[in-house]
């Protein structure tokens, strides 16, 4: 319990500090509240509009969220048809590094074209940009498997597909949650982005619309809402791979 | 009893490198063979192509069906266990891999217990010493019957003490028939261990490597650890030495 104190100690003071820091240099400077308000109303504003902020947060993060799984199961599937029919890997890996390079705010707009402007282009949107990471991750935890563990199934005369299923998907478990907790970001950044190119909800249309009105304290309670959510959903990835895959770690390389 | 006639193998690469030249052997059943030479002589190359793990480049290597089928099972330097297995996982894994027998499975306990591992079957690799990871690798290549149990330099990256017991236990495990292993060949850079196995221990000379001598290790084959303290014992390994450069 102490040393679980001690390493999270810091972590649960320093918004504490920073808190009393802002509301500290907001009064002594008395800087106008619509280019920074004081921590105080950011938390009235909160505090008063939870209810929509819950409702928005709840649209992004189902749109980050579906995006997300898509990207799982989709970067999955194509890291492990990578491995097993190499064209698949020459031919598209160049265009999932091309998704990556594409900034996500204008990748945003084309979907929104194609898919309308509702929940699925911003599911997409989210699910494009994260995919490179779930792939990439995974292809190197697929590589890394030593030369020694080759031979090894080589003369035990496994086959490809058991390669894959005994040795190399189980190797790249930390990479894979590693790849994940990158793209889980990404996932949220693209709903978002396609959110701000058009939408009538979700935590994005909320900061834009309190912008165009300067009203910032309405635009930092939306932040934070977004903020708290992907670490909450980041934490919960965490303890997930702690829990259930901690033999899997490399860590644990005998 | 597995043949091998005038074997080469070249590895080709920018660099093209014979590792082993002309080599002719003749492995017989309930025989313990070691190869012995300095590093980079071919041993490892040897023993996979023994294994037919990988082909010769020429040459020729016959396996006799005459006691039955001939399968064979390697231990390498490294356990190379997988670290998300537990010890009973780990020696299941042939089982997985060739398609999976109860009864050999219904073994694993047995096999374990026989390799002092009885306690350590749900322990993970990393919870292991560097002698049990070896004991785990060497339960693994015994649970699938091999006729053949092939070693390469199985207890080079341990102490001496442990690779004293090690030999000790292999020559108990090989000796009292307790298990489906006719042949086992042995690589070893270490003389002492290759004599007190073996029944017979081959030299290879580097560079490319063949085979230089071969010698008939004629101790008494009850061996006990005090054998290695005999003056017959000293004298074979003095010879054996002196073969090497
Ligand atoms: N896969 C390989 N590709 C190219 N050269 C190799 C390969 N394996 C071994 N060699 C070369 O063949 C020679 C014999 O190697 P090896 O059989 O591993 O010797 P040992 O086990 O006695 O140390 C060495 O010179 C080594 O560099
Ligand atoms: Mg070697």
């Amino acid at each position: 319990m102490n040393t679980i104190l001690k390493q999270f100690l810091p972590a649960i003071i320093a918004p504490f500090v920073g808190i009393a820091l802002w509301a500290f240099i907001v009064r002594v400077f008395s800087i106008p509240s619509y280019l920074l308000p004081s921590p105080q109303s950011v938390l009235a504003s909160i505090s008063n509009s939870y209810p929509t902020l819950l409702y928005d947060a709840g649209i992004t993060f189902s749109e980050a969220l579906t995006g997300f799984a898509l990207c799982i199961v989709g970067g999955t599937l194509l890291s492990i048809s990578f491995q097993l029919w190499p064209i698949t890997r020459r031919t598209l890996y160049p265009y999932l590094v091309a998704t990556r390079i594409a900034p996500i705010i204008a990748v945003a707009p084309f979907l929104l074209l194609w898919l309308g402007n509702g929940f699925l282009a911003k599911a997409a949107t989210a699910a494009v940009v994260s995919t490179f990471f779930t792939v990439i991750n995974l292809m190197k935890g697929f590589d890394e498997v030593s030369g020694g563990a080759r031979e090894l199934m080589r003369s035990l005369s496994a086959t490809r597909f058991q390669v894959l299923l005994k040795l190399q998907i189980p190797n790249a478990v930390p990479y894979f949650f590693a790849g994940i907790k990158a793209a889980l970001a990404t996932s949220i950044a693209g709903a978002v982005a396609a959110e701000f190119v058009s939408s009538n909800a979700g935590l994005g249309h909320l900061i834009l619309t309190n912008y165009y009105y300067f009203r910032t304290a309405e635009m930092f309670g939306a932040l934070l809402v977004l903020i708290a959510g992907g670490v909450l959903i980041f934490g919960a990835i965490s303890l997930t791979e702690r829990v259930f895959f901690s033999h899997y770690s490399v860590r644990r390389e005998p | 009893m597995i043949r091998l006639d005038d074997v080469t193998k070249v590895y080709y690469g920018e660099k093209s490198a014979t590792a082993l030249q002309g080599i002719t052997m003749e492995i017989a059943g309930n025989e313990f063979v070691s190869i012995v030479g300095p590093s980079g002589c071919g041993k490892s190359t040897l023993l996979k192509i023994i294994g037919g793990l990988i082909n010769p480049t020429s040459g020729s290597r016959t396996v006799s069906t005459d006691n039955g089928p001939s399968s064979f099972s390697f231990v390498f330097q490294d356990p190379i266990l997988m670290r998300w297995r537990t010890a009973r996982e780990n020696v299941r894994l042939p089982l997985e891999i060739q398609g999976c027998s109860l009864q050999k499975e219904a073994g694993i306990p047995e096999l374990l217990k026989k390799l002092g591992l009885d306690g350590f079957e749900d322990s993970y690799p990393s919870e292991l010493s560097g002698g049990m990871q070896q004991r785990v690798a060497i339960a693994r290549a015994l649970i699938s019957e091999p006729t053949t149990l092939l070693l390469d330099e199985p207890f080079a990256s341990l102490d001496e003490i442990t690779r004293e017991r090690l030999n000790d236990e292999l020559l108990q495990l090989w000796k009292n028939k307790e298990t489906t292993v006719k042949n086992v060949v042995f690589v070893t850079h270490n003389i002492d261990e290759a004599v007190f196995l073996s029944d017979r221990v081959i030299v290879l000379s580097g560079r490319p490597g063949e085979v230089k001598e071969e010698f008939t290790i004629d101790l008494p084959r009850e061996r006990t650890s005090d054998v290695r303290y005999s003056e017959h014992f000293n004298s074979l390994r003095r010879k054996i030495r002196a073969t090497i450069v």
